[in-house]
């Protein structure tokens, strides 16, 4: 009892700090916690792997900086694993931020001998959300009629027979708000019936599983980091999102600790209050 | 007229766009039309983009004139503005492009990541003294909440192994039961207001109305 009240008292800063060193500890000692990959995450891989070598994929960086944490490793992760299988790889932006991403990760892919125009491209970002998605899902060299290196699109081998959305194998988009899944879904998948896969911020996860039983998406890595996770153990690629697993987990483990501690101490508090009432009507 | 010719340019925009939609097959014709208006949104959007970086430095150059106590902080985005606009535009691995993406990655990046992680501090302040099963009701949100929490969690299969399985349960039936509601439910308000606006019922777009 007594401990609950003093759990209860405790200045809230001793609590961010006993939070910061559960989340910090497993950073620098891993502790290996198994990780289980999902149905939708297997749903996402598998959409992946059905692609043949050669074929397009377009992959929309539409994520805020705030979110990108969440969802960078999971468009890292299905770049690497579509590159990995000799799939061409049309990167794009709807949100302003995601450019800075896609630019950052056609220079990494560069670097690793990948071939720019051939292999990867990123053609830039558009302002206009639902509006732009259209347009580009029409005439995509109607929106980007040069890419983010200020050449003609239609100057490159990748982009050559690539028209309209349709045209694409497969799109995967990356989401922290709006533009978002239901954007796409109805300028995109319903109109040109090309799959979609897409992976959110946690938070967004739920909202947009209905999409997926019903068939609108092929896959969704609606977890945030642990969906990236999952995808990196699934197609052995371990990577960021693998290494902050543990964190994660103990910071959500501390969490539900405070929130079961509290309801305790509220009921304490209460029976309290109840006894203390009969208490003063009996005097 | 200032009423009007808005309403009909949205009007016919609006008719355009849904024929097209429904009849592209039908009278392929339109679709090159349809294309372009749409097009032309995409234009109309940047040009907003740049009217609203006008507006927020018409407001801004107000603030300094009126010598405001924070008007450094106005000085501070004008710097920003200037100097983001000018090295954004440079070649790709110049010393120019350096200097955008010192501070983008060293500066925008960690501050726009560090915003969202410290929500974690005040999720772990609540948790202690607004979690609370309350009442009935309040208990129907905290519980599940805590189950999909633990079920997501790695550590939570460690614990017991009826933690995911829960929380895929609420996930999967009682999560989409509660959102397709939700989704029907505003899809019919947005063509509602859709033809509202179309019919030019609903002007409040113009401002105020």
């Amino acid at each position: 009892m007594n401990a609950l009240k003093w759990f209860g008292d405790l200045d809230k800063r001793w609590l961010y700090l006993l939070l910061l060193l559960v989340v910090v500890f497993p950073l620098l000692r891993p502790l290996g916690i198994p990780i289980d990959v999902t149905a939708s995450t297997s749903q996402f891989i598998a959409a992946v792997d059905k692609l043949a070598p050669g074929d397009r994929m377009l992959l929309v960086f539409d994520y805020s900086i705030g979110g990108g944490p969440d969802v960078d490793p999971q468009a890292q992760v299905v770049l690497a694993h579509a590159l990995s299988r000799g799939v061409r790889v049309v990167e794009v932006a709807f949100v302003d931020t995601g450019l800075n991403y896609a630019v950052k990760t056609v220079e990494l892919w560069e670097s690793k001998g990948k071939v720019y125009g051939t292999d990867i491209i990123c053609l830039g970002y558009a302002t206009g959300v639902e509006t732009a998605i259209s347009a580009f899902a029409q005439n995509i060299s109607a929106v980007f009629p040069t890419d983010v290196r200020g050449k003609p699109i239609g100057s490159y081998p990748i982009m050559q027979g690539l028209k309209t959305a349709a045209d694409f194998k497969l799109i995967t988009e990356f989401a922290t708000g709006i533009p978002g899944p239901a954007e796409w879904i109805r300028q995109v998948v319903t109109r040109f019936k090309v799959p979609l896969g897409c992976g959110v911020v946690a938070v967004m996860g739920p909202q947009n599983v209905p999409y997926l039983q019903s068939g609108q998406l092929v896959g969704l890595l609606g977890g945030g980091l642990k969906s990236a996770a999952e995808y990196e153990i699934a197609v052995k690629m371990p990577g960021a999102a693998t290494a902050a697993m543990d964190a994660q987990s103990l910071g959500h483990l501390m969490i539900v600790l405070f929130v079961i501690l509290g309801n305790l101490l509220f009921l304490v508090e209460r029976q309290e209050r109840r006894a203390a009432k009969v208490g003063g009507v009996r005097a | 007229m200032k009423k009007e010719v808005p309403i009909a340019i949205g009007f016919l925009t609006a008719v355009l766009i849904l024929f097209e939609y429904f009849f592209k097959t039908a009278v392929p014709a339109v679709s090159k039309i349809a294309t372009d208006a749409t097009n032309w949104g995409s234009i109309v959007s940047a040009i907003a983009m740049g009217l609203a970086a006008a507006n927020l430095i018409i407001i801004h150059a107000r603030r300094i004139r009126q010598r405001h106590p924070d008007a450094w902080m106005s000085w501070v985005l004008y710097a920003g503005i200037l100097v983001m606009l000018l090295t954004g535009f440079a070649k790709p691995k110049t010393a120019t492009a350096n200097i955008y993406s010192f501070f983008f990655d060293g500066l925008y990046l960690p501050l726009g990541t560090a915003m969202f992680s410290i929500m974690v501090f005040f999720i772990a302040s609540a948790a202690r003294r607004a979690f609370r099963a309350r009442n009935l009701d309040a208990a129907f949100l905290l519980v599940p909440g805590l189950l999909v929490m633990l079920g997501n969690a790695p550590i939570g299969r460690l614990i017991s192994p009826w933690f995911p399985k829960a929380s895929s349960w609420f996930m999967n039936y009682a999560n989409v039961a509660g959102n397709r509601a939700i989704m029907i439910g505003a899809a019919l308000g947005m063509v509602l207001t859709g033809f509202r606006v179309i019919l030019g019922i609903d002007r409040s777009y113009f401002g105020g109305e």
